[in-house]
């Protein structure tokens, strides 16, 4: 096993190269995944969208290196994700949240969560309690030391288990539908917690959703329909034909087909203006 | 049917050092046929209300109405509770975590079973649960697992087992939650039909204002307990410094039309919080047919005539 102090993820590239990526459930007559071939370069912030069963989760883990292709090899700073080999590089290079964050808080004190992940690894006490602050600090929850996870919300949970994944400092953050048992404050603030980690620390995120209005805020937009890759576009690109995006059994939010509406009514609305600040932002601007 | 609330407060653990307004002197009409949501974060006492309105709760003060029954801090006057419960049926959060039997059938008759019907009635009872939730009522369906099942339909087959005892009036926790996008919709569809085609009352306990706008045509803002404000939802919604000063978040139409409005960019006020309305009173004055040509693409027909319209 590596030494701790090789996983020093700030120094560390995570470029991702998905090849020729097939995956198909044991037993399952469709393939959930059809020859998806990607490459994503560090830093990169991707919303991967997609309906239901459109193979958005699967490609999530398959990159993540949980689950093992079919066929196709995924690498991820030149490691192949699914090679036992590389489990603890891997490992120290992807941290992952998923849609229920307390299937990953462990501990019943705020602090003692978050350093969970290096104290496993052997991480001396001092680091710990280094990482511990500054990941608590990253999420903005400084105030919670000495607090039972259970005693926070259900946003402020999932920031904890972000902060878990952070310690660990991380090169690339996989998100598997954080959002999707939260109410919609806490939904705003989790995924703008992504993107600012995304744009302060450099780390790369792949923001796995549903919803238009969390794509919005990514550099890049992959959309997945029936396992293949049906869209790759930055997010004024992607957004730009709303017929395309419903044909993708996407929710169109309101936002979007207000500002669709305008556009027609000769207001230069931006295709990406999707949040209700920057499409208002966008009225206000001389025509 | 019609619910009545007066002056209701529930206190928890009174009289003890872990004493707790849950409650305080909240009053509310629900009219037949409706659909009343009552809104406020975590721990504002929304589900405390629910749980007062089929009895689960026993009020401090004031009294809760049903018809001819009456609860009381001394109990429930004019019937029995599970009379109470019977008209007025409640979904929890998360329902389908309290599915239990090993086939969907016996899961959506368990509340009719137990309520002295002919196996016939009960059996009747379940495929028309299934039906109204838009779920099939075949045997091999009635035979499936119902841990077999999609979260989204799971959810149904949980609100079916509370239309099976066919109450009047159907209080909902979070109906939505943690559902996509297309199961929500789903939802949406399904209770909207079953106030149309059943005459169902719905009261909806909700924080998803976009879940509100949806469903609900009045709205009930609770804040510590009491009431914060209540009105038609088109109106509450255009007081975003209010559901926010609650600690909500308005949905977003409403932000854009409260953004808009602070900017003056707002030409009129709009007729309500629909995305046609909200673009009749944004788009600018004359110009939407040059605005598209000029954008490089051919003005729509809808262009010229809402052109037409604003002049």
């Amino acid at each position: 096993m590596d030494s701790p102090r090789a996983a020093n993820a700030r120094t560390q590239r995570a470029d991702i190269c998905v090849e020729r990526l097939n995956y198909r459930y044991p037993g399952a007559t469709n393939a959930a995944l059809s020859d998806v071939s990607l490459a994503i370069a560090q830093g990169e912030y991707i919303a991967l969208l997609g309906h239901n069963g459109s193979g958005k989760s699967t490609l999530a883990r398959i990159i993540g290196g949980l689950t093992r292709p079919t066929s196709g090899r995924v690498t991820v700073a030149g490691l192949d994700t699914a090679e036992p080999a590389h489990r603890a590089r891997v490992r120290q290079v992807i941290g992952m949240i998923f849609s229920d964050p307390d299937n990953q808080i462990v501990a019943t004190v705020v602090e003692d969560d978050v350093g969970w992940g290096l104290a496993a690894r052997g991480f001396p006490h001092a680091l710990i309690v280094q990482r511990t602050r500054e990941a608590l600090t990253a999420v903005g929850l400084r105030g919670a030391y000495g607090r039972a996870p259970n005693e926070l919300s259900g946003g402020q949970r999932q920031r904890l288990a972000i902060a878990g994944v952070l310690a660990l400092e991380p090169a690339l953050l996989i998100a598997d539908e954080p959002t999707a048992m939260l109410d919609p404050r806490s939904r705003v603030e989790v995924s703008a917690l992504l993107r600012q980690l995304n744009r302060e620390r450099g780390l790369t995120v792949i923001h796995v959703t549903h919803l238009l209005e969390e794509a919005a805020a990514a550099g890049r937009v992959i959309a997945l329909d029936r396992g293949r890759v049906a869209l790759d576009a930055p997010p004024t690109q992607a957004f730009s034909d709303l017929d395309r995006l419903r044909a993708l059994r996407l929710v169109i939010p309101d936002t979007a087909r207000l500002a669709e509406r305008l556009r027609a009514l000769g207001s230069p609305v931006a295709n990406d203006a999707l949040s209700p600040a920057a499409l208002v932002r966008a009225l206000e601007r001389p025509q | 049917m019609t619910i009545l609330v007066e002056r209701l407060s529930l206190i928890y653990h009174a009289g003890s050092p872990l004493e707790r307004v849950a409650l305080h002197d909240v009053s509310l009409r629900v009219a037949d046929g409706s659909c009343t949501a009552i809104v406020g974060v975590t721990g504002s006492g929304k589900s405390t209300l629910a749980q007062c309105l089929n009895g689960l709760l026993t009020p401090t003060r004031g009294r809760v109405v049903v018809d001819d029954l009456e609860l009381t801090p001394r109990g429930l006057r004019g019937g029995d509770l599970r009379e109470l419960r019977r008209r007025v049926g409640l979904l929890f959060q998360f329902p389908e975590g309290q599915l239990f039997a090993p086939t969907i059938g016996e899961d959506v008759a368990y509340g009719p079973s137990r309520q002295s019907l002919k196996r016939q009635e009960i059996q009747e009872r379940v495929r028309w649960a299934l039906r109204a939730v838009a779920l099939p009522d075949d045997s091999a369906f009635l035979e499936r697992s119902p841990f077999a099942l999609s979260g989204g339909q799971r959810r149904r087959v949980a609100l079916a087992g509370v239309l099976a005892m066919r109450p009047r009036i159907v209080v909902l926790d979070e109906p939505s939650a943690g559902l996509d996008a297309e199961a929500r919709e789903g939802i949406y569809a399904t209770l909207r039909e079953l106030r149309e085609r059943e005459g169902l009352t719905l009261i909806v306990i909700s924080h998803d204002m976009s879940e509100v706008a949806a469903l609900a045509e009045t709205v009930l803002a609770l804040s510590d307990g009491a009431m914060a404000l209540s009105g038609p939802t088109d109106e509450v919604f255009r007081q975003t410094e209010v559901i926010e000063a609650v600690g909500l978040l308005p949905p977003p139409l409403a932000q854009v039309a409260a953004l808009a409005r602070a900017q003056g960019l707002l030409r009129a006020e709009p007729a309500s919080l629909t995305v046609e309305a909200l673009a009749e009173a944004l788009a600018p004055r004359q110009s939407s047919a040059r605005g598209a040509l000029a954008d490089g693409r051919r003005p729509r027909m809808e262009s010229i005539e809402g052109d037409d319209h604003a002049g």
